[in-house]
């Protein structure tokens, strides 16, 4: 699945961690990646900007996790697929 | 620079609201530059602290060598050290240092805000005491590059260097895709800056107090301990006689007029860029942790002689004494610490 494809695409799982200060929203986010299975899509609700914009989207990248994320408000929606083991 | 004490004031304040507009629309908070660095191998804001902090010795260097004056300096201990530790550990566990609380409380976190309050209780009780008692403690000021028979400006333009270089090295290693919206290079508030263009900012803030006033700093240490102590004076707790706090900081002075505006300029920030929202944290234990947090770092601010910006960005960006390098690895093992026991919690 493309990047592009994912926009579209409906998440197995949702992550609420609005509210949550720092560092929690990316250590949730990491701790429930690490437990879903390959070809399964998180989408991550943050309304903490530097998750949402900077660590989140950096452990996708360095993981090789396609995402995309955008913002709506004051809260970024960040779905995620889950690749690899 | 003899300055009128309105003109200070007005000085510090509009320096004060740039600082709050930068370290809020950049992101800087120092606990998340170690953290993010350590914990999730993410030099995002790390690279821009150190940019930050060689840039603000390089400029410090060259008001030195222009008008020959030199910042003042702090006394040293092994306190400092333990102070830097148990400070770092209280920010890591309450999600945000000194100046992470100056830009978050204005964006609507109750949690930081509690953890304010712890912090103003920390600094008071160190004030109240342990001030006293551990004073004879603390050597005198000690400079870096006296004790290396190096001029102020010569060692400020060679430490300013290897931070800045070893931030732009850093930078390799920050991905290159982030989230909405990309940060930018440009001064519009309601964009995300770049946080190497914020902690430019920053740099050209503390080198513009020290050109005001060679005894001047960034810091929230003191600030922080006056809210805490109006708070009490307003329910007719005597702040007078408590040591350090009653002798300078229950009036308006020009620290205090910079920590004010820069709560002013991070709501501006939050405001421009639609960032405002309350955020309570779901579990309600968060609140305690973030308050122990901020009871922790107070007290350590008061041990260390000052926080993370007063004792670590100043200390290395503009003062180059002892106290700065004995506080420095008290900091980041204490913040290394307290993500190990947070990320538990």
């Amino acid at each position: 699945m493309q990047e592009k494809d994912l926009e579209s695409a409906r998440p197995d799982e949702t992550l609420d961690v609005q509210g949550e200060i720092c560092p929690y929203p990316q250590i949730y986010a990491r701790k429930k990646l690490e437990s879903m299975a390959s070809g399964r899509i998180l989408e991550v609700l943050t309304d903490h900007p530097p998750a949402g914009e900077e660590t989140i989207p950096g452990y996708c990248q360095e993981m090789k996790y396609p995402f995309v994320a955008r913002k709506e408000g004051p809260v970024y929606r960040i779905k995620i697929l889950k690749v690899g083991p | 620079m003899d300055l009128p004490i309105e003109w200070v004031y007005a000085v510090y304040g509009a320096l004060g609201l740039a600082l709050g507009l930068a370290l809020e629309r950049g992101r800087v908070c120092f606990v998340s530059a170690f953290r993010d660095a350590i914990y999730f191998r993410n030099p995002w804001l790390l690279n821009a602290v150190l940019i930050s902090i060689g840039a603000s010795a390089v400029a410090a260097a060259l008001v030195s060598l222009t008008t020959g004056t030199e910042p003042l300096l702090l006394g040293t201990s092994w306190y400092v050290f333990a102070g830097g530790l148990m400070f770092g550990f209280g920010v890591a566990l309450a999600g945000a240092c000194a100046s992470g609380m100056v830009f978050r409380i204005p964006e609507g976190y109750l949690a930081n805000a509690l953890e304010l309050g712890g912090f103003s209780a920390g600094i008071l009780l160190w004030a109240g005491y342990l001030e006293v008692p551990l004073s004879s403690a603390y050597s005198a000021p000690a400079s870096i590059p006296h004790l290396l028979g190096l001029p102020f400006y010569v060692y400020a333009l060679l430490t300013g260097t290897a931070f800045a270089a070893l931030g732009v090295y850093l930078g390799r290693y920050v991905p290159t895709k982030g989230g909405p919206p990309s940060t930018s290079w440009t001064l519009d508030p309601r964009r995300a800056w770049d946080p190497r263009l914020a902690g430019l900012i920053i740099a050209g803030v503390q080198v513009a107090i020290f050109a005001v006033n060679p005894n001047g700093l960034i810091g929230f240490t003191a600030p922080f301990a006056t809210f805490g102590a109006w708070v009490l004076e307003g329910v007719s707790v005597n702040m007078s006689s408590v040591p350090w706090v009653g002798g300078s900081y229950l009036g308006i002075y020009p620290l205090l007029v910079l920590a004010v505006m820069a709560f002013v300029g991070a709501g501006l920030g939050a405001h421009f860029g639609r960032d405002f929202r309350v955020r309570v944290p779901r579990k309600r234990r968060r609140m305690l942790q973030v308050l122990f947090g901020g009871l922790l770092a107070g007290l350590g601010a008061g041990i260390g002689l000052g926080c993370n910006i007063g004792n670590f960005y100043a200390g290395f960006g503009l003062r180059m004494d002892l106290a700065s390098l004995l506080f420095a690895p008290g900091l980041i093992s204490g913040i290394y610490l307290g993500i190990r026991v947070g990320s538990k919690l």
